[in-house]
């Protein structure tokens, strides 16, 4: 019985390891969406990735891993993952300072965090764990609007409003390291809007145009992660001033 | 009672008090009567430059002739207070009996440092003269305005006396080049070479530019007058790197010295902004990395262009709501691509694109005709891509189409090349290395012919980063899409942005992106004094302050020598001195370090060559002398024409010379005057019955 048991987890251990062996052999250049797992609430919006790797492999070129990942702060795949995403709906423990100096690292290092606030309210418990983490992660950026001229309004799509699920706020906020936005705030559950049943309904009600611009926000974002401050590049301007008129 | 003219009365009144109200004025300022001490004799410096150019223009004998004036003239003149003092490099006083015993073996000319020496000598003493003997030879680096200014505004006259006219020699030398300090690839940069000439008035000559024996420019010059006269050339510098130029004017007959008709200079031609033209194929964070990590280089220019969607990509809106732009290949591979410094093809699928066979080829040229530089990066897309194309012949490696996809650790090869070094000797870099993070996936290939395989795959031993030169350009070649870790895994990310850093400077041959630069003249002449200047930044150019500057000559003999660094001048700015005892070629080698972290290291070289700057020129520079006796209200002579009485040097009243003063004020007769003119306007007044 013992040794059923050993064997079983033997394998169970091996299975494992083969499957992330697997997961993260596939990265190459590939993009990878990777969500932080938090003693809160993290997994909100468990199927969005999936609706948002469709739409990005049609519509862009970008190549992704189709699965997401997900990792804890401490996991070593965090530095294998430049972009990580935080959602979240109601207030979490405090990271500890050992867990902020990692974040820290992470950003300093080039990585980009995408927080969503999934509950769409104003001053919510998520909201307030998440300004007191990147006071700590940040002080010397703090959080600040994104003026609507930035690159990441214009990084695939030409956009000119802030959508989401909710309205929540009109724009988005951000920490500026060097010349991009390494932190990016969220509260209009962006990810909400892709979230589908198994019969392909829309789980969240929202006005379709609204939906649509919140799906064409989250491709600007995934491609600001990659291309960075390109759109601003001197040569793209006079393209882009002659479109918007 | 009789009344006199009333009116008349009145003005004489009104002058009477003017003249008591001003005689008031006068003893409330109290002035005053200094009396000086009257000197008959006036005290005069006496310089004589015994330095070896003094020798060589005449000859011992004629050395002798000029010491037997300045004794016979001066030590018996009654007129003047002679003060002898000795004068090359530095200055000595001496007595008038040890002046016949003077030989010209100084070893420089510092007439400008002697003046100020002077002036500092006779500091609060009298000083009414200077009377100068030299050849107007100055070849120490100094800048004469501000020491003849204060002699002007001391009111102490130079009296220049040169050992004979100049006109008695017959030669052109060309004196000296000035280029500025900085010298970037195609800009136009001018140069001013100052000729001196004698014996040749009414003359035309030519005066060539030239570049390893290739005349490059050449400008005929009248000569109108004996003396200096400045020539200007243009250039625009094409290439980075160092480059040989020379000044030469032919031999003309009669010339008393021929070697002076030919200078050579260096330029250390910098390039401007490195231009970068970064194509990528897809995406990725690979680019976003390389992307912020160049962005950040203030001396990188780059302009970017990433594949954001494909023919197959379906959007379900109308263009005009995407920032997409037209991928403009005609414009780049037939125009654009001359003006880059390097071209990046990361993960980038040629035949996607309109680009034809030329296209390619105009590639390969860019690299192999115009000395340009490709970083090719594969990843999803292998290199295989290109095969049979003009631009394999320029991969450093023979790509397969297979794409290993697993983990691998990467083992520096060559940890000492420019590219991959990141730390000031060889085992810390070492150690750096091994601890690095792992990176994930690997194109297959194998080395290409003339390549050298800087860093490979642990275990597969694939090339990862390869380079090679390709006719005059480079090329680099990595076959990993996951270079990005290392700054993402790693402890300090800056490594990564140091490798990129590096590897732009060794393509681009660059010298202006080290962060450790050291600067130095190329040629100097033997017992000159080197003054080198080393310039530290950090990894994102940002000047240091307070660095750790390790600097080592290695002299012609082979000898090395730790040399100590002033403290920084400028921010990031730091100096040294070296005094050059031998002939041949120096070399030179910082390490500069931020605390105990490296920034970087570089070296440098430069001759010194066995021509004592005394014989380099052996003219008079009569137009030096003249300007300080002109400047300082002084005389100028040649020595058969000069005497002390013709010198017209008169001791001059200094506020030191005071005896004493008398208070003019505090007299009697003063205040006597003051009542009197009181007493007379008191007296009219009443007598016109004005009271």
């Amino acid at each position: 019985m013992k040794n059923k048991k050993l064997l079983f987890l033997l394998f169970t251990i091996h299975y494992s390891l083969f499957t992330i062996h697997c997961l993260y052999s596939q990265q190459g250049g590939k993009f990878v969406f990777t969500q932080l797992s938090y003693s809160g609430n993290w997994d909100t919006r468990p199927t969005a990735w999936d609706r948002i790797s469709e739409f990005l492999t049609i519509s862009t070129s970008v190549k992704s891993v189709q699965e997401r990942r997900i990792v804890t702060i401490p996991d070593e795949e965090l530095f294998w993952s430049p972009f990580l995403v935080i959602t979240g709906d109601s207030d979490f423990e405090k990271f500890s300072d050992d867990e902020i100096k990692i974040i820290v690292k992470y950003i300093q290092c080039g990585g980009m965090i995408f927080i969503d606030d999934s509950s769409g309210k104003k001053g919510s418990g998520f909201d307030k764990s998440i300004r007191d983490m990147v006071i700590k992660i940040s002080p010397d950026n703090p959080l600040e609007r994104i003026p609507a001229s930035d690159a990441m309004l214009k990084s695939f799509y030409l956009l000119q409003n802030i959508s989401g699920r909710v309205i929540t706020n009109r724009y988005l906020a951000g920490c500026k390291i060097g010349e991009r936005y390494s932190i990016i705030y969220s509260q209009n559950d962006l990810l909400g809007v892709w979230e589908k049943d198994n019969l392909g309904n829309y789980i969240y009600p929202c006005d379709e145009k609204q939906r649509w611009e919140a799906k064409k926000m989250t491709i600007n974002i995934i491609m600001y992660a990659l291309t960075g401050t390109y759109k601003s590049d001197a040569i793209h301007l006079p393209f882009i001033k002659s479109k918007l008129k | 009672m009789t009344k006199g003219n009333p009116c008349g009365m009145k003005k004489i009144s009104y002058l009477l008090r003017i003249t008591a109200f001003i005689l008031i004025i006068f003893l409330i300022i109290q002035p005053k009567k200094k009396i000086y001490r009257v000197r008959n004799t006036p005290t005069v410096a006496v310089l004589i430059d015994y330095s070896q150019s003094m020798q060589n223009i005449f000859g011992k004998n004629n050395f002798s002739k000029l010491k037997k004036k300045i004794i016979s003239e001066i030590p018996e003149s009654s007129k003047i207070n002679p003060v002898f003092f000795k004068f090359s490099e530095e200055l000595n006083n001496i007595s008038a009996d040890e002046i016949e015993k003077l030989t010209a073996k100084g070893l420089r000319t510092d007439i400008i440092g002697t003046l100020e020496k002077i002036n500092k000598e006779f500091l609060g003493k009298e000083l009414d003269a200077v009377i100068l003997f030299s050849d107007g030879n100055q070849n120490v680096e100094k800048s004469a305005d501000e020491v003849i200014k204060e002699f002007s505004e001391l009111d102490i006259p130079v009296i220049a006396v040169v050992p004979q006219t100049a006109l008695s020699q017959k030669n052109i030398s060309i004196k000296k080049i000035d280029v500025p300090d900085v010298v970037f690839r195609n800009v136009r940069v001018g140069l001013s070479v100052k000729i001196n000439t004698y014996g040749f008035v009414g003359k035309k000559i030519s005066v060539y530019l030239k570049s390893e024996n290739t005349v490059l420019q050449s400008k005929s010059l009248d000569i109108v007058n004996s003396g200096n006269t400045n020539v200007d050339f243009d250039i625009t510098p094409q290439i980075a790197g160092q480059i040989n130029y020379s000044i030469e004017i032919p031999t003309y007959s009669g010339e008393q010295n021929i070697y002076d008709n030919k200078k050579k200079f260096v330029l250390d031609v910098e390039p401007e902004k490195i231009r970068v033209l970064y194509l990528c194929g897809q995406p990725s964070f690979n680019y976003s990395f390389l992307r912020n990590t160049l962005k950040n280089d203030p001396n990188i220019e780059l302009v970017s262009f990433v594949i954001l969607r494909n023919p197959e990509n379906i959007v379900p809106v109308s263009d005009s709501e995407l920032s997409l732009i037209p991928f403009p290949v005609e414009d780049i591979f037939s125009k654009e691509i001359f003006n880059f410094d390097l071209l990046i093809l990361d993960n980038f699928n040629y035949s996607r694109f309109p680009i034809s066979y030329q296209h390619l080829t105009n590639i390969k040229n860019f690299i192999t005709v115009n000395g340009k530089s490709l970083l090719i990066i594969s990843g999803e897309i292998p290199l295989s891509v290109y095969q049979n194309t003009p631009v394999a012949e320029l991969l450093p490696v023979i790509p397969a189409p297979e794409i290993i996809s697993k983990k691998f650790r990467l083992i520096a090869l060559s940890g000492e090349h420019g590219i991959l070094k990141l730390a000031g000797d060889e085992s810390s870099n070492n150690y750096i290395w091994k601890g690095m993070p792992e990176l994930d996936s690997i194109n297959v290939s194998s080395i290409g012919e003339k390549s050298v395989v800087l860093a490979k795959g642990e275990k597969s031993n694939y090339p990862v980063i390869t380079i090679a030169e390709k006719g005059k350009g480079r090329v680099m070649c990595i076959t990993t899409s996951s270079l990005w870790r290392l700054a993402l895994g790693s402890e300090n990310p800056y490594n990564y942005v140091r490798i990129i850093g590096q590897s732009v400077k060794w393509l681009t041959n660059a010298a202006s992106i080290k962060q450790v630069v050291i600067f130095a003249k190329k040629s100097y002449n033997i017992n000159d004094t080197a003054s080198l200047k080393i310039h530290v930044k950090d990894e994102y150019f940002k000047p240091v302050s307070n660095a750790s500057v390790q600097l080592e000559v290695a002299s012609p003999d082979g000898l090395k020598e730790g040399i100590e660094v002033f403290p920084e001048m400028e921010s990031g700015e730091y100096g040294a001195s070296v005094e050059l005892h031998s002939s041949g070629e120096y070399k030179i080698y910082v390490i500069a370090y931020d605390k105990k972290r490296f920034l970087g290291s570089d070296k440098n070289s430069f001759t010194v060559f066995n021509v004592s700057r005394e014989s380099e020129d052996t003219n008079i520079n009569e137009q030096f002398m003249k300007e300080i006796a002109d400047k300082t209200a002084g005389k100028f002579f040649a020595v058969d024409n000069f005497n002390v009485e013709k010198s017209d040097i008169k001791p001059k009243i200094r506020k030191s010379d005071v005896l004493y003063e008398i208070n003019i004020w505090d007299k009697a007769p003063i205040y006597f005057i003051l009542i009197f003119l009181f007493a007379v306007e008191w007296f009219l007044r009443r007598k016109s019955g004005l009271l």
